[in-house]
């Protein structure tokens, strides 16, 4: 039996991992392949754009890091693969790298608020999983608030980037697990990353619409989208707002991602607004960000002075 | 948003612009020939010589007032760099119109007695107003002034500098400058200085933040009107008695020229701002950046 987006078919292949790494390989796509062996021994490897990532021995609700050498010698003659987007398959690699911290029910869509509120009330961030008849789905909360470009859910559908409303006729009552990471966890750290990288970006465009107003900013994420283009990655520019719904295998291929497209935002904006006034606003901008995103984006060299002439 | 098709256009913005370049170095150089050249003074009449001057001063003038117009029109009416662009295009206005005033105030007293406050010096002090207004929104919007103090910071600093103005017009009265004149006269002369050396720091302050970035380029025009008018101001202090007549030469020939000048870079750096706008990467002035960058 699948552990995870039940609601989602499996990809149809013949039930043999060797297929199933062909496909992911050959689409380029991102998914996992589940195998469970008869002594009840569970295990994932997870593919990402098309390149095998890391397996996990499911252990306690959790996940241990295996190698794909261990996760090939396990005997499962029916393994299932299914294609997950890039989000879904970073969240549930989030959630097998961390520690369950609460698990509870949710039975109405009162109930749901009030965890809602609560976790607004004490700006709480981690990840959240949701599991019902008819639903799966990830959501990471950051200091209280849920991330537009962290959330998903796996439907009888498809997957939607959205919260689905509990209690409804036809489901069952929701199974809330909440995890607490370690800070220095690659996919926390990854996370966190993507997190600094999403509101200092959002910073920046909002700054840079103030002074420029709002054609230039849409010039500006023209010019973003396009440099995004090349390299497939799944990150769009809306506005003030950076979606980013890419999953980077390493921490280091997302700061590499984000480190173009920063560059390529102080440029456009050294031009129009000059050198002095783009330093001020990446520094401003920056400093107002939470410490701990902050922190991880000075780690990898994502700092102000990098992207102003 | 709506892109406007580059197909459309016979020429482009980067060729207008070099165009525009062009027709603004050759009318300085003939406006200097005009101003400086005895032939010139020999073939016409200094009442016809001086109208051809405000003629030919006229059309940067109202090219860079045009221009502002057109870049303001580009914002929505609740953008922040739409009221900036506003007070700066109708300074521009004013002044256009004072140069305009100034030619018909010439042509009517040239042989008569000038009043000592006119309508032209209403519309050069109601341009400062505008071009200064335009200068403190700019500044704002980089240092980020609270909202319910932003009005009366502005006023507060025209307040003070009318307090300079006013200090500074009793020491003029003070060291025989003016005699003859009402002290609201003097007042008013010694106002424009002060504003020209007002928003000509401001303005050089604004192009050492903003670096070489284009939306600063506007900004040079007012830093070039406060060069022309202080030689003004040097000359009505009786700077004339300490210089040599070559070096005043060399003042005058300042003066005429960036007096001129401000006008086309003003309107030329808006133009660009224009079309950056109007057609974005299209215009080939934004792909010029992502080649440096």
């Amino acid at each position: 039996m699948k552990h995870f987006f039940r609601q989602i078919e499996d990809v149809p292949l013949e039930t043999s991992p060797i297929n199933a790494e062909v496909y992911f390989r050959g689409e380029n796509a991102t998914g996992l392949i589940e195998k469970h062996e008869e002594s009840g021994k569970s295990a994932v490897l997870f593919f990402i754009n098309g390149e095998p990532g890391t397996a996990y021995l499911l252990e306690d609700g959790g996940g241990r890091s295996m190698s794909l050498a261990e996760f090939s010698a396990l005997g499962d003659s029916h393994p299932c693969a299914i294609n997950l987007p890039d989000v879904a398959g970073r969240l549930l690699m989030l959630a097998l790298e961390s520690q369950v911290e609460n698990k509870f029910s949710v039975a109405n869509e009162e109930a749901w608020r009030g965890c809602l509120d609560q976790w607004k009330q004490s700006r709480w961030s981690g990840l959240v999983e949701v599991k019902s008849k008819s639903y799966h789905g990830f959501s990471f909360f950051w200091q209280g608030e849920p991330q537009k470009s962290d959330l998903i859910f796996a439907t009888p559908q498809g997957f939607f980037g959205d919260f689905p409303r509990p209690g409804s006729a036809d489901d069952s009552a929701w199974e809330v697990t909440s995890y607490s990471h370690h800070p220095a966890a690659q996919m926390f750290r990854y996370t966190v990353l993507r997190q600094g990288a999403i509101h200092w970006s959002g910073g920046i465009l909002n700054r840079y619409q103030e002074m420029v107003g709002q054609k230039l900013l849409q010039m500006m994420d023209r010019e973003l989208n396009r440099q995004v283009q090349p390299w497939r990655w799944k990150i769009v520019f809306d506005g003030r707002d950076m979606l980013d719904l890419h999953f980077f295998p390493y921490l280091m291929d997302a700061a590499h991602a984000y480190r173009a497209l920063f560059m390529a935002m102080g440029a456009q904006m050294n031009f129009v607004i000059g050198s002095n006034l783009t330093q001020r606003l990446l520094n401003e901008t920056f400093d107002q960000i939470d410490s701990e995103e902050r922190a991880v984006l000075q780690s990898q060299r994502l700092i102000p002075a990098a992207f102003s002439e | 948003m709506t892109r406007l098709n580059m197909s459309n256009l016979k020429i482009s913005p980067p060729q207008v612009i070099r165009i525009g370049a062009a027709a603004a170095v050759i009318l300085l150089a003939v406006i200097v020939w005009i101003y400086f050249s005895e032939a010139m003074s020999e073939a016409m009449s200094p009442f016809w010589k001086d109208k051809l001057l405000d003629v030919l001063t006229l059309l940067p003038a109202l090219g860079s007032a045009v221009t502002a117009t057109l870049l303001m029109r580009q914002f929505e009416a609740g953008e922040t760099p739409y009221s900036i662009w506003q007070a700066f295009a109708i300074g521009l206005w004013c002044w256009t119109a004072g140069e305009v005033a100034g030619m018909v105030y010439d042509a009517i007293y040239w042989y008569t007695t000038y009043p000592e406050f006119s309508l032209v010096d209403l519309l050069w002090l109601a341009g400062y107003f505008f071009l200064g207004l335009s200068l403190y929104y700019q500044l704002r919007l980089v240092y980020g002034a609270k909202p319910k103090y932003r009005r009366r910071i502005y006023l507060g600093l025209v307040a003070l500098a009318l307090l300079v103005t006013a200090f500074l017009t009793y020491l003029a009265e003070q060291a025989g400058l003016g005699e003859g004149y009402a002290w609201i006269i003097l007042f008013i002369t010694v106002l424009y200085p002060v504003f020209d050396a007002t928003e000509g720091g401001v303005a050089i302050w604004l192009s050492f933040l903003f670096g070489r970035g284009q939306w600063s380029r506007p900004w040079w025009g007012l830093i070039l009107f406060a060069l022309a008018d202080s030689v003004d101001s040097f000359y009505w202090l009786g700077g004339y008695d300490f210089i040599s007549s070559a070096a005043q030469v060399v003042l005058n020939f300042v003066s005429v020229a960036a007096y001129s000048a401000s006008y086309m870079v003003a309107g030329l750096a808006l133009l660009a701002n224009y079309f950056i706008l109007r057609y974005g990467e299209d215009s080939g002035l934004l792909k010029i950046a992502a080649k440096k960058a």
